[in-house]
């Protein structure tokens, strides 16, 4: 396979799962930038592409999207060109795709998330979000599986005792009723 | 939306109800699954931009002006701090970096650096044999009448040293002393007014300015500090004595001595023993800074550059005048320090 099909071929498979990821990870307001960082990471891909795993080009992905988005954010917050607060969140509600029960949610969520380590919040959004297994998250965060299994135990019952399970109830009755 | 909607492993850690609450507001359930350009594209962008950076890097001067920033502000930081450095630093760097403290800074860069002195006096070229003349005034002192017996010897000098550099003017000291022969009696100081810079005549010489309160001190018997308490009248023993006292520096031994009062003998002695100084010149009579008539002798220390000058009274043997020329960085003379001998005579009154 020549590099430029290679390079398609990555595109095609793991555009929609970077972009994704990216926008997962961003800060209320920000959310415009996924599309950039995500667009920079393949830029990166394509000019390195002899160190990267042919066969398995995932993680070199996460990596450079998670070590991009955190630079970029780094770089807004020092040079104070953008709140990410709550405020922001409202923004949102007023100029994007979401509603304001959406905001709402995505706001306490956000406030249940901050109680927990980075490596919790990251655990948190490959398991549930990005649908990692406990494999392919030991390998991208380099850790043991046995103890990503166990972190994701801890994580599950943090998350609940923060959230409250009333307030969960709130959320998501029809899946109450069906529990 | 997850990327991958059925897990196919241990979906029991997972808390369904968290799942469902995380898919419900996953914030990218939005997003347009299209990409917006193709891989081809990104490739394109990618080669331009790589080939860009290789023509920067190759050309650093090639790069906009907004880049240089950091450097040139390093380079601005160091060249302050070094201007400043050197700054601060230059008053404790004399010549060869001795690194001892500044006597003061320069109070204006308009006014020359160093106190303000009193004029060089105005010694004519040296004539004639100094060690000679020096014998023959010894002679001439020798042949002086003892002073009337009295309760105290009366001294008074007009002192000056350089101090700091900030002194705008010249500010001598009178000191009068009373000393009994046990070297007991009193010392009384009174700081004169500022003398204008640059003559050679010192005011002050005759009335006291009432506005300076003198200091007065009285010594116990012995309690007046002379390194040569009692001067021997054989010169030979005398040279001992100021050589133990001052080392090299005789002519400054020479004319402390007459702080206290030397009778003829002992005045004989002391001029025989700085006849016996190297490098010594005669100066003829000159004019003294109290306007006095003397004879003026000089020793120079060949090594240091430092000239005493010596002023005696031709008819009594008695000092005048004694003074301290140094020489400066560019070969220039200044006046270091001077003693004016005003008065000395026996009395049996007290301050």
């Amino acid at each position: 396979m020549d590099e430029d099909t290679w390079h398609s071929q990555v595109f095609t498979q793991h555009w929609q799962i970077v972009r994704r990821l990216v926008a997962r990870r961003l800060p209320y307001g920000l959310a415009d930038l996924a599309d950039d960082i995500t667009q920079e990471v393949f830029m990166i891909a394509w000019v390195r592409r002899a160190r990267i795993d042919h066969d398995n080009p995932f993680p070199w992905l996460y990596h450079t999207a998670v070590n991009l988005l955190r630079n970029r954010v780094r770089r807004m917050r020092t040079a104070q060109r953008y709140t990410i607060s709550a405020e922001a969140a409202w923004d949102t509600v007023a100029h994007g795709p979401f509603g304001k029960r959406d905001v709402e949610v995505s706001v306490d969520l956000n406030h249940a998330l901050t109680a927990l380590s980075r490596t919790e919040r990251e655990l948190y959004l490959l398991a549930y979000l990005d649908g990692k297994n406990s494999g392919e998250i030991a390998q991208l965060l380099r850790l043991k599986p046995a103890a990503v299994r166990k972190r994701l135990e801890r994580l599950r019952s943090r998350l609940r005792a923060r959230l409250g399970q009333d307030y969960l109830d709130s959320i998501c009755p029809t899946f109450t009723e069906t529990r | 939306m997850t990327d991958r909607p059925d897990f196919d492993f241990d979906s029991q850690l997972l808390d369904p109800q968290l799942l469902e609450f995380a898919r419900r507001f996953d914030p990218a359930r939005h997003l347009p699954d299209a990409p917006p350009v193709s891989a081809e594209q990104i490739r394109r962008n990618a080669e331009r931009r790589e080939a860009h950076e290789r023509e920067w890097r190759a050309n650093p001067l090639s790069r906009p002006l907004h880049h240089f920033w950091l450097p040139a502000v390093c380079v601005a930081g160091i060249l302050v701090l070094t201007v400043v450095g050197v700054a601060v630093l230059r008053p404790y760097l004399g010549p060869g970096l001795t690194g001892s403290p500044p006597t003061s800074p320069s109070p204006s860069p308009s006014r020359p650096a160093g106190p303000a002195r009193p004029a060089l006096l105005d010694l004519p070229a040296p004539n004639g044999a100094a060690k000679q003349m020096l014998e023959d005034l010894a002679d001439v002192a020798a042949k002086q009448t003892p002073r009337t017996p009295a309760m105290f010897i009366y001294v008074r000098r007009q002192v000056w040293v350089a101090g700091p550099a900030t002194e705008p003017a010249v500010v001598a000291t009178d000191v009068q002393t009373w000393l009994r022969g046990d070297l007991s009696g009193y010392e009384q100081k009174t700081t004169l007014p500022p003398q204008p810079a640059g003559v050679h005549t010192a005011q002050w010489t005759q009335q006291l300015p009432a506005e300076n309160r003198p200091t007065l001190q009285t010594h116990a018997p012995g309690g007046y500090a002379h390194p040569i308490p009692s001067p021997s009248l054989q010169a030979g023993l005398l040279a001992a004595q100021i050589g133990k006292a001052y080392g090299y520096h005789v002519a400054a031994g020479v004319a402390d001595l007459f702080q206290l009062g030397l009778e003829p003998a002992q005045r004989e002695a002391a001029l025989q023993v700085f006849a016996a100084v190297t490098n010594l010149a005669h100066h003829g009579r000159v004019k003294d800074r109290a306007s006095r008539t003397g004879i003026a002798f000089t020793s120079t220390d060949p090594g240091t550059g430092v000239r005493e000058v010596l002023i005696f009274h031709p008819d009594t043997g008695e000092l005048l005048d004694y003074e301290k020329w140094v020489s400066g960085p560019d070969g220039e003379i200044f006046v270091d320090a001077y003693t004016l001998y005003l008065d000395i005579r026996t009395t049996n009154s007290r301050p």
